[in-house]
């Protein structure tokens, strides 16, 4: 069991979200898309300029920016 | 005779619509991505002597408004209705049940639909309706909007539900999360997976790798530009030569006519008509259908996510990209697609930017001068080719001004922090024959009936001008000279000038009242071949420099009355559209006598 941020989840890794780091309002959206706590998630692929990245979550394939996978934390 | 009001609501890409349009037999264009729905529609369909109003929602992740498209949403389901169907996507179910709670928590009389059940099926996931409906408490109907007898059981589960009332009671609890953790806990009971495969990621893995990515989108949209351009060309001299067949008909019929008036009518408007509709329709006949198979399939979303890095750097977001896609087709529609941008000034800076994308108004014209003037003077052979890498260019010149221009205006707007989120629906194999008859009757006919409405009277317009004289000039050639010592500085002339000027209410008129202009008898010639066209141009002084600069003027000059007036109405604000006049047109003249400076030296040097 190790924690380390989204943004460095390998690739195809199972993992678990453990903490979000985020406290404004914005973060609703991503709450909505079932980034929470305690919620399986999966890297699966990245832009080709990089930047923003791809993930399992929820039966979905949602992407978001580094940025805000930096407060995100999860458990492998 | 007894009446209901019944909404569909649901998250993005369940397919909604295509239940919404299966029910009501209304064509309204539904597509493989987020945001395609962004406004009420509603239609109505008949069963035992009742009528149900049906409202289609645009789809949304919570009623907890983020979005103006989600706040369509929102307000629709709190002024209440008789009743509220949320239509669940089979294989994400728990994502779907989340948004019923909200629902079930701001209203009563909810029922569920969970849509795709063929779909699940295929990928090894059953769902246990009569379960759910035992959990939920309300009534619940599986069934594949593809399937014909499914929609029939649909319209009957309607009908007996609507009679109900007050299906459920407001729920009690109010915490989201809490209704994640119930969602999850009756979807897992309600959820066999046999055989669990995993979502074919293949085809993600090769559209948004680092090497193949941008040239495989690249190559796709230049095959569709190259499509349309090598196809167009023979079903529009067929046109052409149909029509002026016709021309000696029309004139007889009219002949109790006074001479003037049947010459405004033939040679005016049923000229320029016939023009704009020889040169419209082919190429839109072509390009729309491969533009809404590609929506359709799921791969304009990967488009956004690809570029979003690009759009980043400029303020803005990948879904600018989406809104831009929808510009190709018609700008009016790329500022409406806007909504789906969450952030209110990147939602500003991509509608006053959309007209940087040459719709399909302006494509006719960027066509035609590239296969005359690039294709078939500069090369020797594969003539379409070339013109298509052109007009690509062209786009491209037009993206990177977006680009520059969303940068500035973002810095001047202050962008507000948003965590960008995007959506990568699973590709779908889109219906061929609907996507057809869908595509023709929605966007082709409802662009060219606009094109002939503005067409016809500007055809009037520019036969009077033509034809009525100040001291032997008529007015057209007087405006024109007027405008010359303008057009000149930027490598264009007066009447060019005055074409795009003339050409406001829409731009697929430009190059008919150039062509009226040089012939100055205020009538197209008959027969209007490109050969000839390209004749009339050369002996006006064009060289393949006018011919630039007229279509980078036509690139990046203001957008026309239909899309100004949608600026206008989506945005509210009267600054933010008159911004949308002045940026473009500042742009297209300062680029244009740029261009005109350079090349000017270059022929001195040389």
């Amino acid at each position: 069991m190790s924690y380390l941020t989204l943004d460095r989840l390998p690739f195809f890794k199972n993992a678990c979200i453990y903490k979000i780091n985020l406290t404004d309002d914005n973060s609703l959206r991503l709450k909505d898309l079932g980034f929470i706590e305690g919620e399986p998630i999966k890297s699966l692929f990245k832009s080709p300029f990089g930047d923003i990245q791809a993930y399992y979550i929820l039966d979905s394939i949602i992407a978001i920016r580094k940025e805000t996978a930096k407060n995100i934390e999860v458990i492998i | 005779m007894k009446s209901y009001e019944i909404i569909l609501a649901g998250n993005p890409n369940v397919g909604k619509s295509t239940i919404f349009n299966a029910l009501t037999g209304l064509k309204q264009h539904t597509g493989n991505w987020t945001g395609k729905t962004v406004d009420l529609a509603s239609g109505t369909f008949k069963q035992d002597d009742t009528i149900y109003t049906l409202k289609d929602l645009p789809g949304t992740y919570s009623i907890i408004s983020n979005s103006p498209d989600e706040v369509v949403s929102e307000t629709a389901i709190c002024k209440g209705s008789d009743l509220v169907i949320v239509i669940a996507d089979a294989l994400s179910l728990t994502r779907s049940l989340v948004l019923l709670f909200q629902i079930m928590s701001t209203t009563s009389n909810v029922a569920l639909c969970v849509n795709l059940i063929d779909e699940a099926k295929k990928n090894g996931v059953f769902i246990d309706i009569d379960l759910l409906e035992n959990y939920l408490n309300i009534p619940v109907i599986g069934l594949s909007a593809k399937n014909s007898s499914d929609i029939k059981r649909f319209k009957e589960f309607i009908s007996t539900v609507s009679q109900e009332t007050n299906i459920v009671k407001p729920n009690t609890f109010t915490n989201p999360n809490s209704f994640l953790t119930y969602a999850k806990e009756i979807s897992e009971k309600c959820t066999y997976k046999v055989n669990i495969k995993n979502r074919k990621l293949v085809l993600d893995k090769i559209l948004t790798s680092k090497y193949l990515g941008i040239p495989i989108m690249l190559i796709f949209i230049s095959f569709l530009l190259w499509i349309t351009i090598s196809g167009a060309n023979y079903p529009s001299e067929a046109l052409m030569y149909l029509f002026s067949y016709l021309k000696p008909y029309i004139t007889n019929g009219l002949v109790w006519l006074p001479e003037n008036l049947v010459s405004l009518v033939v040679d005016g408007v049923y000229q320029t008509t016939a023009w704009v509709t020889a040169v419209m329709l082919p190429p839109m006949m072509i390009f729309f259908p491969l533009f809404t198979i590609l929506e359709d399939s799921g791969f304009l979303p990967r488009i956004a996510f690809n570029m979003d890095p690009c759009f980043k750097r400029a303020g803005s977001n990948g879904k600018q990209a989406l809104t831009m896609c929808m510009g190709l087709g018609c700008n009016a529609v790329g500022v409406t697609g806007c909504r789906i941008i969450s952030s209110k000034n990147v939602r500003l800076a991509s509608m006053i930017t959309n007209c940087f994308i040459p719709c399909n108004g302006r494509f006719s014209m960027l066509i035609t001068l590239s296969a005359i003037f690039i294709g078939g003077s500069l090369a020797k052979s594969n003539q379409s080719l070339i013109a298509a890498l052109f007009v690509l260019l062209l786009i491209f010149i037009g993206v990177t001004t977006t680009l520059i221009v969303t940068r500035i205006l973002t810095l001047i707007f202050k962008e507000e922090k948003k965590h960008f989120t995007l959506e990568l629906p699973p590709y779908r194999r889109p219906e061929l024959i609907k996507t057809l008859i869908r595509s023709l009757l929605d966007r082709t006919f409802k662009i060219l009936t606009r094109a002939i409405r503005v067409s016809a009277p500007v055809g009037a317009i520019i036969w009077l001008m033509a034809n009525i004289e100040i001291n032997n000039t008529s007015i057209l050639n007087l405006s024109a000279d007027f405008f010359d010592p303008f057009g000149r500085i930027m490598g264009l002339d007066g009447t060019i000038l005055l074409a795009f000027i003339l050409a406001l209410p829409a731009n697929e008129i430009v190059l008919p009242i150039i062509i009226m202009t040089y012939i100055s008898s205020g009538q197209l010639m008959d027969n209007l071949s490109t050969t000839y066209l390209s004749e009339l141009l050369t002996a006006n002084d064009w060289s393949a420099i006018t011919a630039i600069n007229t279509m980078l003027f036509s690139l990046l000059h203001f957008p026309c009355a239909t899309t100004l007036w949608t600026i206008k109405k989506e945005s509210g604000s009267l600054l933010c559209t008159a911004l949308a006049f002045i940026i473009p047109t500042v742009t297209a003249i300062l680029v244009c006598i740029t261009t005109n400076l350079i090349s000017n030296l270059l022929m001195t040097i040389i």
